[in-house]
């Protein structure tokens, strides 16, 4: 019986759980590391154009009654260092005139702002210088773009975001070395288990870390009571076997002598007593190894072995009661190795040679006969008995179903035919 | 015969007692382990056959068969079983039993049996006859061959050994079948076909052969 995986794997539920994580850092520190370094850079742009505002308001003068003053270029240099960015300035008088520079460059509310200005986004710096008292105060306006160092954000970012990615690789192999090794014992466990025996109910006997333990002690109890329960069963057949078939033998073989003994009229019914007695232990047996049989097939006893010992073997437990009928029982074996259940199989032969062995006539011949057939193993009984009447004498039946029993938990089939004075039962095994 | 019966159900074993002294033999009985080993201590050199039982009340007859199957031990052992165990029986033969039968059983079958096992635990011959290529042990009508005994069944070990010692190794089927059956017996010359063909396969491993004699009967071959 196979288990279908209703959960996906371990691994696979840690990679989703890593990936989600690895996506939320990554953009969470993406954002946090672009503002830090943002309102950073954002911070020192402010400090030069202020410098460099400051610079220019120096410089404004009072003279003949006009605003006068001198562009100090070589504080523009500040600026440059700050990247290729465009710089605009404007100088506005006392009486809201554009003393010089960009005329279009508005006149702020505050400090500082950053606004679109020509299509771009510029970052402006307004300070104010009042020349004379009664007169409204000039204003300097220094402006630059911020494309440099938004480029320059975005890249402390990235790099920050990418450190993170690695960081988060070298992790993930971490924890998927130590998934690796936590599962071993897991795998450790499945090997030993499948690799046993069926009917092997040991402990499992291996050093497991701590979390395993518990597991292994578990599996190891579950497997006790399987034993015990296999142990108790065979028992109470071997129990049940005994209990049934010893008085029916003493029965049997008291009514034998008896038979012998007794007056003719009554020796008949004698014998008739011994034979039902029989006939009642023939039942028995045959319930109950179909019961022993019956457990059989739910484990896999099936192998690769030799067919033709086991096949001379059962012909050999028939020999004595073939000599007294002079019976010849020929053993013709072409297979080698051949997949079987010793046990079971060796069951089914010995019910069909005991069925052939009472069906054949005096000095008749029994062929047990393996032969290969395409896709399997055919082993057959021949005789020269009447065959199966309608009628089956008491036993054959169920001896049959327990032949067919065999044949169907190996797969295959039983047939039985009588033709030209032969009667033949074969059991075909898929190979 | 001296038998030794381990049984534990007395009308069983008292059945068995009476079948085996009716045909002649002598019989000791044991209804458990504990005095089926005293037994055993006292006169274990004078049995030919136990027939043992398994399931005992005070253990399991496959200790004393450990027992009895010792190497030098000469004696048969017959495993009368009540178990439908089914591995059981392959066990039994492979701790040595000779044979084992299932309860119940007849006593022709218990006799069939317990004659085999004697056939083929015979004491060791002495005093054969040379039967090129075999040794004949007159006395069990047993053939040997380099010190293995020939499995033939007693018809055709009494045919071998009436064509072996005929005159010019040649019988005719009438004296065949006398020394087969008894007088009472219907037979057919049928009956001596069959036993002949049969002993003929069995001979060819050995170079020794039976040739039909027209008009006469049989002739034993066996050229060196």
């Amino acid at each position: 019986m196979t288990m279908s995986t209703k959960l996906p794997s371990i691994r696979r539920q840690l990679i989703t759980r890593l990936m989600t994580l690895l996506v939320l850092t990554v953009v969470m520190t993406f954002i946090a590391t672009r503002q830090v370094a943002f309102s950073s850079l954002q911070q020192a742009q402010d400090q030069s154009l202020s410098a460099v505002a400051q610079v220019v308001a120096d410089s404004l003068v009072m003279s003949d009654g006009r605003v006068d003053f001198t562009l100090p270029y070589p504080a523009f240099e500040v600026l440059a260092y700050q990247g290729p960015e465009a710089l605009f300035y404007r100088v506005v008088g006392p009486a809201s005139e554009t003393l010089a520079g960009y005329a279009d460059l508005p006149v702020l509310e505050s400090n500082s702002e950053t606004l679109v200005y020509r299509d771009v986004e510029v970052r402006v710096f307004q300070i104010e210088k009042r020349i004379r008292n009664d007169r409204p105060p000039v204003k300097v306006l220094i402006a630059q773009t911020q494309d440099e160092l938004n480029k320059t954000v975005t890249s402390i970012a990235s790099r920050a975001a990418f450190g993170l990615v690695g960081i988060f690789c070298l992790v993930a192999a971490l924890v998927f070395a130590a998934l690796q090794s936590g599962l071993r014992p897991l795998r450790h466990i499945e090997r030993a288990l499948s690799e046993r025996q069926d009917d092997d109910f040991s402990s499992l006997e291996f050093d497991a870390p701590a979390e395993v333990t518990g597991l292994v002690n578990t599996l190891n109890r579950s497997l006790e009571k399987h034993r015990q329960l296999l142990d108790r069963s065979r028992a109470f057949i071997a129990e049940a076997t005994h209990q049934i078939k010893t008085p029916i033998a003493s029965l049997a073989a008291e009514a034998d002598l008896l038979a012998q003994e007794a007056p003719a009229p009554v020796k008949s019914e004698i014998a008739q007593l011994a034979i039902h007695a029989r006939q009642t232990s023939r039942l028995a047996e045959q319930l109950l190894t179909r019961a022993a049989l019956r457990y059989r097939e739910g484990l896999q006893h099936r192998k690769r072995q030799p067919i033709a010992p086991l096949l001379d073997s059962v012909a050999a437990g028939f020999e004595p009661l073939a000599e007294e009928k002079d019976v010849a029982i020929t053993v013709i074996s072409e297979p080698k190795n051949c997949v079987f259940d010793a046990v079971t199989l060796r069951e089914a032969l010995v019910c069909l040679l005991d069925n052939a062995l009472k069906a054949s006539p005096n000095l008749g011949d029994i062929q047990l006969h393996a032969a290969t057939q395409p896709g399997g193993l055919e082993i057959s009984v021949i005789d020269q008995g009447p065959g199966f009447a309608a009628d089956l004498p008491p036993g054959t039946g169920l001896g049959l179903e327990l032949v067919r029993g065999v044949a169907e938990a190996h797969g295959g089939s039983f047939t039985h035919s009588h033709r030209e004075g032969r009667t033949c039962c074969t059991l075909y095994l898929p190979q | 015969m001296n038998i030794l019966i381990v049984e534990d159900g007395d009308s069983l074993r008292g059945s068995l007692t009476k079948h085996f002294q009716n045909a002649g033999h002598v019989v000791d009985s044991a209804k458990d382990l504990s005095s089926a080993r005293q037994i055993w201590r006292l006169k274990s050199d004078s049995f030919d056959l136990v027939v043992l039982d398994i399931n005992l009340p005070d253990g399991s007859g496959l200790d004393f068969l450990r027992v009895a199957r010792q190497p030098d031990a000469e004696v048969g052992v017959l495993v009368l079983t009540a178990r439908s165990q089914v591995s059981d029986k392959v066990h039994l033969l492979d701790l040595g039993a000779d044979d084992y039968m299932t309860k119940p059983f007849e006593f022709p079958e218990l006799d069939a049996r317990v004659r085999s096992i004697q056939r083929r635990r015979l004491k060791k011959p002495v005093g054969l006859d040379r039967l090129p290529p075999f040794e004949y042990d007159a006395a069990q009508v047993t053939f040997w061959h380099q010190g293995e005994q020939v499995p033939l069944r007693l018809k055709e070990a009494q045919l071998l050994s009436a064509l072996a010692q005929a005159a010019n190794h040649q019988c005719t089927k009438a004296q065949l079948i006398d020394r087969l059956y008894s007088a009472e017996q219907a037979v057919t010359d049928n009956a001596l076909e069959v036993h002949i063909a049969r002993l003929r396969q069995k001979l060819k491993p050995y170079g020794a052969s039976i040739k039909a004699v027209r008009g006469v009967g049989y002739r034993y071959d066996y050229v060196d």
